[in-house]
């Protein structure tokens, strides 16, 4: 018995912390380095601001 | 001086009246921050499609309602364990196709996916529970509590993913994988391997079982980065549900396994 209420106010407790702790963004110690994952491929968003630049270039001549 | 210049010195205006989309014939004039290049996902500034992309408020609620089926699923299979092979198999393709098919689906199969994964955990947490009084809701506490304090860590920044973590989780998921891979042809013979039996109370059982149940709580950090980053990125809803999905599979993993520890513990005594 005593199992289960140990193990389960456990479950609980961290339950609410993750539904809680969850929803909030992640600090700027985690988020603001140049380390990070890229998932996204954010590389790539230079050289569409290139072509954008290059294709309002081509506009203006 | 190029009219450029203002460009380069204030950035590019965030102001949805400014932008033009590939879609409508004209280029398009979004900030960076804005733009998924390359990820084939897009997303503009538009207010009215604000509410059209992934938030982490979005992820967390679906991981609880992916949770709930999960719970409700595992409900049937504890009283109906006869399931418990069916689901698991159901459950094992489900996940296939909602990775490689359509992650765009997850809305749909995700849900599914936790229900029968569900009947699977109800099942097998019976046999287990059958052999050692009490190990499910041990299981239960130590999983959630495991998934609490590494979300701890993430958001304070204790935990930082970067690509060699990934690399380093990654490297050694592979090797679970071809570990159990082997062991799953082995058994076709009549055989396997005793190390990943939950009956082997074996040190090195043990070792080996703490080391794959590292690796499972480890790959939760790159889940929440995951959603985090998407977060960021402002990703299409419906990658909420795959966030939360990809949750689910590592969750779910990570309870089998802490079972299976557990079981091999209690096998000493």
């Amino acid at each position: 018995m005593s199992n289960a209420l140990i193990f389960g106010g456990m479950a609980a407790i961290s339950l609410f912390v993750f539904f809680n702790l969850g929803k909030i963004k992640a600090s700027k110690n985690q988020t603001n380095r140049n380390n990070r994952i890229n998932r996204f491929r954010e590389s790539n968003q230079q050289n569409i601001i290139e072509s954008d630049y290059k294709e309002e270039k081509k506009d203006e001549e | 001086m190029s009219k450029h210049s203002a460009i380069n010195r204030f950035g590019r205006s965030r102001n949805p009246a400014f932008s033009r989309n590939f879609d409508q014939g004209g280029f398009r004039t979004q900030s960076s921050s804005e733009m998924n290049a390359g990820s084939g996902f897009r997303t503009t500034s538009s207010v009215a499609e604000s509410t059209d992309i992934m938030t982490l408020d979005g992820a967390v609620n679906k991981t609880g309602i992916l949770l709930a089926l999960c719970f409700t699923g595992a409900a049937v299979g504890w009283n109906i364990p006869a399931l418990t092979l069916p689901a698991g198999i159901l459950g094992f393709i489900l996940a296939l196709v909602t990775i490689f098919r359509s992650p765009s689906k997850a809305g749909t199969t995700a849900p599914f996916y936790a229900l029968v994964q569900g009947v699977m955990l109800g099942g097998i947490s019976l046999m287990y529970e059958n052999l050692y009084d009490g190990i499910a809701i041990q299981a239960i506490g130590l999983t959630f509590g495991i998934l609490a304090s590494l979300l701890v860590c993430y958001k304070s920044g204790l935990i930082k993913p970067t690509e060699n973590f990934r690399l380093m989780v990654g490297a050694g998921i592979g090797g679970i994988f071809i570990l159990y891979m082997v062991s799953f042809v082995m058994s076709f013979f009549g055989s396997g391997i005793s190390l990943l039996s939950p009956t082997n109370g074996s040190l090195m059982s043990i070792g080996l079982s703490l080391g794959i149940v590292c690796f499972a709580s480890l790959s939760l950090v790159l889940d929440f980065d995951y959603i985090e980053e998407g977060a960021e990125k402002g990703l299409p809803k419906y990658m909420e549900w795959y966030g939360a999905f990809s949750l689910m599979v590592t969750l779910i993993w990570l309870y089998l396994e802490i079972l299976r520890l557990l079981a091999k513990i209690n096998s000493r005594r």
